[in-house]
């Protein structure tokens, strides 16, 4: 019988996702060790993870990794990459680590064009520390630091990341993916692919952004999350390619 | 035979460090650190390095830290804001047993405080690297010379330990121009580098993490870290003694206080006070048993002199200094320079 699906061998066989029951967390590591094992870039490929759901990937993908403190995960992982030119970088960070305390770190890595990936998870909450509002929480969303839902007055709206890295002029490519439903997914692993390829192919910085809800702080039953995300949370994300100047098909 | 150039602190520093094997240096810009970054942005890349102007202090350290889990000789530079900034990362850096070097030309004041030479961050290198209480290997610099000496060889031991070493110079060190020999470059200091690149295929996958999170490994990790700190304490710590064989009156200080107290040391003596200097090199490892052997039937006074207030290094020779030997302090703060003059003073009013 042909095998058309199998887990791939850069997830070690022994370890296991430490993300909560019907977090899509977990596929999108599941889709950068889709990548690795297709471009064939597993001893190459170094995953430093920021702090928050992001450090659940660190016993199950097989291939390195390495812990960041909050904030500072494009830092360290462009540290690896510039002593070691030849590595693959592919850098994980929730909304927390890259929009809120490592915003600094995350405009300037991607201003100097510093050859790495960044996939930052968008679960528009602190998943993590229990359901405190993040950068990205939506308008009216409730949270533990915004009970009666966020408002404009104390907090602001929402940061669009993807849209903000794509002002810049050196990003080579910059995108927004979601993994709610199949067709996202495979289109998801499509941008996390190019984008891992622009950084081996034509040395440069691309960013993608994926749109994820975080099932257990959300407060609605775990079933509902994908229309949830289709019908609301992509309404103020939108899923797309950003900027592409990319020499690549 | 080297010959001997006259350089500033600061460039001698940068250029000992590139000459010592260094694969990456990222910095921020600070009075009195910055003429360091200056020489490093455009030298480091003609010797073969990286070079990062990064875009705050806890970036740098952070560049530092990745850069070291590859295997690379990294360093950064700053002066006290940016080392207050950089604690974090340090912390990191000591939990995932990280080489690296970090050199705080230090300055004066809290806050913004002002741009001028002090000693105001004994307590914040020596006691505790950042939260958590680990420690960084502290070397501290007495002249151009010395500065350039223990840069060159911090790579060494920070990999010999797996820890981070902190440099702490001051403004005085790093500013000051002084005839120096550099020394040759290094060879053969890429093979940790060599060692966690890339690899071969179907290696073992490496997991770099600053901490454990179970209490009871956590533990574990600090008894190995008491247990490196011990051998420290045995092998690495390295202090200077100055005329102290006959001496009555001891003064006990570090880096420019130091330099500036031997001034007062030579004119005493040609008065014929029988008195001696004990500096040490390494601020941790303290030098304890030094102190512990000052003999309290030989001397009859000592005086610790540091460009600080509230004191700090006073403190750490009084817990090891014989309770009988009465202890005196000369302390000038705030960026004020002490003299040898007042230094001398100070002698006087206790012989």
């Amino acid at each position: 019988m042909e095998c058309i699906y199998k887990k791939p061998a850069t997830l070690d066989p022994k370890g296991k996702s430490g993300f909560c029951p019907g977090c899509t967390y977990g596929t999108v590591v599941k889709l950068i060790a889709e990548v690795v094992e297709e471009l064939d870039i597993r001893e190459r490929t170094m995953l430093p993870m920021g702090v928050g759901c992001a450090v659940s990937a660190r016993d199950w993908v097989d291939f390195d990794s390495m812990m960041s403190l909050h904030g500072r995960t494009t830092a360290s992982g462009l540290g690896y990459k510039r002593v070691h030119p030849e590595g693959v970088t592919i850098i994980l960070q929730g909304d927390g680590d890259a929009v809120a305390i490592g915003m600094a770190e995350s405009v300037h890595t991607a201003n100097r064009g510093e050859p790495v990936t960044v996939i930052l998870v968008n679960n528009q909450i602190y998943g993590r520390t229990g359901g405190q509002m993040a950068p990205t929480t939506l308008i009216g969303q409730k949270s533990t630091t915004s009970v009666a839902g966020k408002r404009v007055e104390d907090a602001g709206y929402p940061i669009h990341m993807a849209e903000l890295i794509a002002t810049l002029k050196t990003p080579r490519f910059v995108a927004r993916g979601s993994v709610h439903n199949v067709k996202e997914i495979l289109k998801t692993k499509e941008l996390i692919k190019k984008a891992v390829r622009i950084q081996m192919e034509e040395n440069a910085y691309s960013f993608v952004e994926i749109v994820t809800a975080c099932t257990t702080n959300l407060g609605i039953p775990t079933s509902e999350v994908p229309s949830y995300i289709e019908d609301v949370v992509l309404k103020e994300f939108k899923t797309g390619v950003i900027k592409d100047e990319s020499n690549l098909n | 035979m080297a010959k001997k150039v006259l350089m500033q602190g600061n460039v001698a520093a940068a250029e000992a460090a590139i000459r010592a094997g260094l694969n990456l240096y990222a910095g921020y810009p600070i009075t009195p650190q910055t003429t360091l970054t200056e020489y490093m942005s455009w030298r480091l890349p003609e010797a073969g390095g990286q070079f990062i102007q990064a875009e705050c202090e806890p970036a740098a350290i952070n560049m530092v830290l990745g850069a070291s889990v590859g295997g690379a000789r990294a360093l950064t530079a700053t002066s006290g804001p940016g080392f207050s900034l950089m604690q974090e990362g340090i912390s990191a850096m000591c939990g995932g047993k990280l080489p690296g070097v970090i050199i705080n030309v230090m300055r004066s004041g809290a806050g913004g405080g002002s741009i001028v030479s002090s000693q105001a961050d004994y307590n914040l290198a020596v006691k505790s690297a950042g939260h958590g209480g680990l420690r960084s290997l502290v070397l501290a610099p007495y002249s151009v010379q010395e500065f350039v000496d223990m840069v060159y060889n911090s790579f060494d031991l920070a990999e010999k330990y797996n820890n981070p070493v902190v440099i702490l110079a001051d403004g005085m060190i790093g500013q000051m121009h002084e005839p120096v020999i550099i020394p040759e470059f290094k060879t053969g200091t890429d093979a940790r580098l060599k060692a966690r690149g890339p690899g071969e295929k179907g290696r073992p996958k490496r997991v770099f993490k600053d901490t454990v999170s179970v209490p009871a490994l956590v533990e574990k990790e600090y008894d190995a870290a008491c247990a490196k700190y011990d051998l420290w304490q045995k092998e690495a710590v390295e202090y200077e003694d100055m005329l102290t064989e006959d001496a009555e009156y001891l003064i006990i200080a570090f880096g420019s206080a130091a330099r500036i107290s031997s001034g007062a040391v030579k004119a005493l003596r040609e008065e014929g006070v029988k008195i001696g200097m004990v500096r040490p090199k390494t601020l941790y490892p303290f030098p304890k048993e030094r102190i512990k052997a000052i003999d309290k039937n030989q001397v009859k006074a000592v005086l610790t002199v540091e460009m600080a207030r509230p004191v700090m290094f006073y403190d750490d020779v009084a817990l090891y200094l014989d309770r009988d030997i009465p202890h005196y302090s000369c302390t000038r703060a705030g960026g004020v320079i002490i003299t040898p003059d007042e230094v001398e003073e100070a002698v006087r009013k206790i012989l």
